[in-house]
């Protein structure tokens, strides 16, 4: 009896560690409170007699003309390749559902990127990519290969005009939909990483389908050309 | 990294402990006793100084400019605006006026024209409630010396910004985009006083716009500030419809099942055979 209670052990550590590569996205950090608004439009502070609050002993107050800032950076990711598992997928800049969730493009062999998000080579925040696991009218989609990433495995994104990104994946999650973390996953501040979305988890047709969303996260490794 | 059962189940549970946390103390940090203030100055062709509680807070403040964002200490404060040369505030060319600034709140302190081209100042509160992903917020302030006037896209009044006085506000989420027609007219008309111009309403960000100057001097302009940080996230991702992998997990977990049954089954008549053999 006790080399059965020991080879059940066993195969419940085996089991157990299945996930145990998993990390939540909690372990790289990038959990990080939403931080209070401010007012940040493109500054010019003024080069001479810098304004002050006080009588020189305060800090000095931003000047600045009241202009709209020139529209951010126009380069957006248009192929997201993981080459561990064969993933090269077309991104689609996507936004939100009438019900408020992350668009998808129905071509499940396409991708979307989060366009009310980071983009690549931000300083902060997530660069979000989406993407269908299946269909029913379509079948697997090419987020499907997601399920099989591994940790510290790279992950490429192609922006307009040509640019690379490299990222390693630093963490594989399963998390239910109904507690999704959904400021750590689509936030715009905290670190800047890479985050990959699809379904996954028990499939549950009279409570929605799929319970969880399989979330990638992938930290920069730097910008190449 | 650790490798025992507990570590995902534990990893689950402070996240969700966690994520509330921070999201209550990054709440508590917005209700310190600080108030936001922004001021922008719209009276056109006069450089001033403006001093808060008798103090000079910005020198050679120039028309169009905007200051801040400030943070200031909740309660009442004197905004006193005097000439550039101005030895100190006890000659102001507007004010002084007294404001009372609620912690947390954020402000924007406006000199500018009165309706009859007269210099005056207003305290707007500016809107930092959160906006729905997607959307960003729009917000148009009267600070000009005019009549009422419609906020005009496309050569049309839009319903929440007309009939816009002197010095009053309006705003609205909107979805998120720019707007390539953008004008302002006296109410009623279609002929633009301002514009038209391109406006980006920007995701998660209140922006904010000032007409000022003045109709009668032919000066009228559009002044732009923005308060970014505002943006919620999308409610979630619903990236699949199928179940087409969720059956070969349960079968996996199936198979898991049936291979430690046979494990323990073949380890038991392998343990019986052994037994019997030994005997």
């Amino acid at each position: 009896m006790a080399c059965l209670a020991v080879l059940i052990v066993v195969l419940v550590q085996l089991a157990a560690s299945r996930h145990d590569s998993i990390a939540l996205p909690t372990s790289v950090g990038s959990i990080e409170p939403t931080p209070a608004p401010t007012t940040a439009p493109g500054l010019l502070p003024r080069s001479s007699s810098s304004p002050q609050l006080g009588s020189g002993s305060g800090p000095d107050v931003p000047v600045y003309r009241a202009v709209q800032a020139t529209p951010p950076n126009p380069a957006r990711p248009v192929q997201l390749m993981i080459p561990s598992v064969d993933l090269a997928v077309a991104v689609d800049p996507v936004g939100v559902t009438p019900d408020g969730s992350v668009d998808i493009p129905s071509d499940v062999r396409r991708a979307g990127w989060y366009r009310f998000g980071s983009v690549p080579g931000d300083a902060t925040g997530a660069v979000v990519v989406v993407g269908h696991v299946d269909s029913k009218t379509q079948g697997l989609g090419r987020f499907a290969s997601l399920a099989t990433v591994s940790v510290g495995e790279a992950v490429r994104v192609t922006v307009t005009g040509g640019q690379t990104y490299d990222h390693r994946v630093v963490a594989r999650s399963l998390l239910s939909k109904r507690s999704l973390p959904v400021d750590q996953i689509f936030g715009s501040t905290g670190r800047p990483r890479l985050t990959l979305i699809t379904c996954g988890g028990p499939y549950i047709r009279s409570q929605g389908g799929y319970q969880d969303n399989l979330v990638i996260t992938a930290v920069p490794i730097g910008a190449s050309s | 990294m650790r490798r025992s059962l507990a570590t995902p189940v534990m990893g689950v549970i402070a996240s969700l402990v966690a994520v509330p946390a921070l999201l209550f103390s990054a709440g508590s940090a917005r209700a310190a006793d600080s108030a936001t203030l922004s001021v922008f100055h719209g009276v056109p062709g006069v450089t001033v100084d403006v001093y808060l509680d008798d103090k000079k807070a910005i020198d050679n403040f120039e028309p169009g400019m905007m200051a801040g964002p400030l943070s200031v200490p909740a309660g009442k404060h004197v905004i006193a605006i005097t000439a550039a040369d101005a030895a100190d505030a006890s000659k102001p060319i507007i004010g002084p006026v007294t404001v009372t600034l609620a912690a947390g709140d954020n402000y924007t302190a406006v000199a500018h024209l009165t309706v009859d081209g007269k210099p005056t100042a207003t305290l707007f509160t500016d809107d930092t409630a959160s906006i729905a992903a997607g959307q960003g917020r729009l917000t148009v302030r009267h600070t000009a010396a005019a009549p009422a006037v419609d906020l005009l896209v496309g050569g049309k009044a839009v319903a929440g910004f007309t009939n816009l006085t002197n010095p009053n506000d309006a705003a609205a989420d909107l979805p998120a985009g720019t707007l390539n027609d953008v004008a302002v007219a006296a109410t009623g008309t279609t002929s633009p006083v301002i514009g038209p111009t391109k406006l980006t309403v920007a995701a998660g960000a209140n922006t904010i716009v000032y007409a000022w100057g003045s109709l009668a001097d032919n000066n009228l302009k559009v002044a732009v500030q923005t308060i970014n940080g505002l943006g919620s996230s999308p409610s979630g991702a619903n990236a699949g419809d199928a179940g087409l992998v969720a059956p070969s997990q349960q079968s996996f977990s199936t198979l898991s099942l049936v291979a430690l049954v046979a494990a323990l089954l073949g380890l038991g008549f392998f343990g019986r055979r052994l037994s019997l053999s030994r005997n």
